[in-house]
């Protein structure tokens, strides 16, 4: 659904940000975009939306290059920014003013998503209410459009705890094959069991891109008391209670819950061994 | 159906739509105080006793002022980043983006500015019958010079479209002092123009006084001695002067800023 190809993009000649970057991205899953600040994980974002224009390379999003920026794309395509904006109108009047460009759009559904994010559409003025408020109603708006790419930068900022798990349960109920949901985010404990596969960048780099199922089958995650012994060991990281250790190998442990921020920094502190482990497919290349 | 990507009227009139209700407060708020302003001005008037057409004075100001101050701002959510991420991934064409706000900012802003301010006359004259017993003409707008105002605000207003898409700040200021110095530039090269072509009939920078009557009277009846082949030379002149002039002002002005919105708008990232 999304290939690039030796994309390349920088702000200027001297901060070059993406070089001959290859990616390719299928329905069917939530990825999750991983990686630090100034890692590029949004620009890829807007590169793949037709927000920003790649220098050369090849960018192809549902058979279309997004740069042509034609309307039958972005009917298909929901991006929701960190940095909200709705209009000062009614709910009811956005509903009646931007859902005819979205030819899916299911009002029912609409409505679905609003009442399991408690959402309050007669209060007044969408640009009053809360920053929470403000992201669920384009959360609902963008999954009721049933775009084919949905483009989400971090979407539980502002969130309170109970919308985090409606948003992850709502979320997950949209993966199909004809669609492909994509998560950029620091808050990666928020979608824990929400996203696979996951794709880490640095400096404009994927350093990872494993599904969860190929994640564990080379390497295994345990909380101990102790620093276990006689393992092949990766990472580890001291936390209440004891020790987060990362080992390679399939199965070592009992431990089913995969930490993902603790997965993040074994990655992200280890990347030689985890390109070892994972030969080509680190970087997402068959 | 595969829907057209480059032209849709029904896409055109819903992203008009979108415009219109999501950036109407300016109007309202300017419309507001400029009708309070009119009323106001014209109750002071009529208190004094004059009962000129004061509303010929008021409606260039709305149409101008109120039209180019709005247009500079039309194109404003592409400057900001909450709101670029929602206009630029709009579905609708780059040539709907730039039509739509045309239509919008200056057939739309000529409509309602225009009913709105036969409206503000109408009740300020009531007012003034009421209070001061001396009243002004109620504004007509269906006059020449009206409709001469009107035709130069649409094909104006494209340049102040032009200016808030290509400037971030400030951008009715800077597209009006870029306009006084194009004119300036302009006015100085045709200046010199003439003065190469003419340069037998200038004494220093100032026109002999032969060819000045020649100048003066080009578009009258009047006997005038020609000097040289002159006249016939600046009649010739003079038209072409007025057929450039034509096609600059009604065709390259609005063309040229429907063509610097366009691209503008093609280029414009987040």
């Amino acid at each position: 659904m999304i290939t690039v190809k030796k994309m390349n993009f920088g702000y200027g000649k001297k901060r070059q940000l993406f070089s001959d970057l290859d990616m390719h991205l299928e329905g069917g899953n939530i990825y999750g975009l991983l990686g630090k600040n100034g890692a590029g994980k949004t620009t890829f974002l807007k590169i793949i939306s037709g927000l920003r224009y790649p220098s050369n390379g090849v960018v192809n999003v549902l058979g279309v290059n997004p740069a042509e920026r034609k309307p039958s794309f972005y009917n298909k395509l929901c991006f929701i920014p960190e940095n909200l904006y709705v209009p000062p109108i009614s709910a009811s009047l956005y509903l009646s003013l931007y859902s005819p460009f979205y030819p899916d759009f299911n009002s029912k559904k609409f409505e679905k998503y609003s009442k399991d994010f408690e959402l309050d559409l007669e209060a007044g003025k969408l640009n009053e209410m809360s920053h929470g408020q403000k992201k669920k109603f384009l959360l609902a708006f963008g999954m009721a459009t049933q775009a084919s790419v949905l483009i989400l930068d971090e979407p539980t900022n502002g969130l309170d705890i109970p919308s985090k798990s409606v948003f992850r349960r709502l979320v997950a109920g949209l993966a199909d094959e004809k669609r492909v949901i994509i998560i950029s985010t620091h808050q990666v404990r928020d979608v824990e069991n929400l996203i696979d596969p996951i794709v880490v960048l640095e400096n404009g780099k994927i350093i990872f891109n494993q599904s969860v199922e190929s994640l564990l089958s080379k390497v295994s995650f345990t909380h101990t008391k102790k620093l276990p012994e006689g393992i092949n060991e990766i990472y580890h990281e001291k936390v209440m209670g004891g020790y987060m250790v990362c080992a390679e190998g399939s199965g070592l442990f009992n431990d089913t819950d995969l930490d993902f921020e603790f997965l993040f920094n074994t990655i992200v502190n280890n990347k030689e061994k985890i390109q070892k482990i994972f030969g080509g497919n680190s970087n997402g290349k068959k | 159906m595969v829907k057209n990507d480059v032209f849709d009227f029904k896409r055109l009139f819903d992203y008009m739509k979108i415009d219109f209700f999501t950036k109407n407060r300016l109007w309202l708020i300017g419309g507001a105080a400029f009708g309070g302003f009119a009323l106001i001005i014209s109750g002071i008037t009529a208190f004094f006793g004059f009962s000129g057409n004061i509303h010929l004075g008021f409606y260039p100001v709305i149409l101008y002022l109120g039209g180019f101050y709005i247009s500079s701002m039309a194109y404003s959510e592409i400057h900001m980043g909450e709101t670029s991420y929602s206009y630029l991934t709009l579905p609708a064409s780059t040539l709907e983006k730039t039509i739509g706000k045309v239509l919008i900012y200056g057939v739309g802003y000529v409509v309602l500015a225009t009913g709105f301010y036969v409206g503000v006359s109408i009740l300020s004259e009531m007012i003034n019958k009421i209070l001061f017993t001396t009243t002004h003409p109620v504004f007509n707008p269906f006059r020449w010079e009206m409709m001469y105002m009107i035709g130069f605000y649409l094909a104006f207003h494209t340049i102040y479209l032009m200016g808030s898409a290509w400037f971030k700040k400030h951008a009715f200021i800077k597209t009006f002092l870029i306009i006084i110095v194009i004119s300036l530039a302009i006015t100085l090269v045709s200046l010199l123009a003439f003065k190469i072509v003419f340069y037998e009939y200038f004494d220093g920078w100032q026109i002999k006084s032969g060819p000045q009557q020649i100048m003066k009277h080009l578009d009258t009846t009047a006997a005038i001695t020609d000097i040289g082949g002159l006249k016939s030379r600046m009649i010739t002149l003079h038209k072409v002067f007025n057929a450039v002039w034509k096609i600059y002002f009604w065709g390259i002005i609005p063309l040229g800023g429907l063509f610097g919105i366009y691209f503008k708008l093609k280029e414009a990232e987040v």
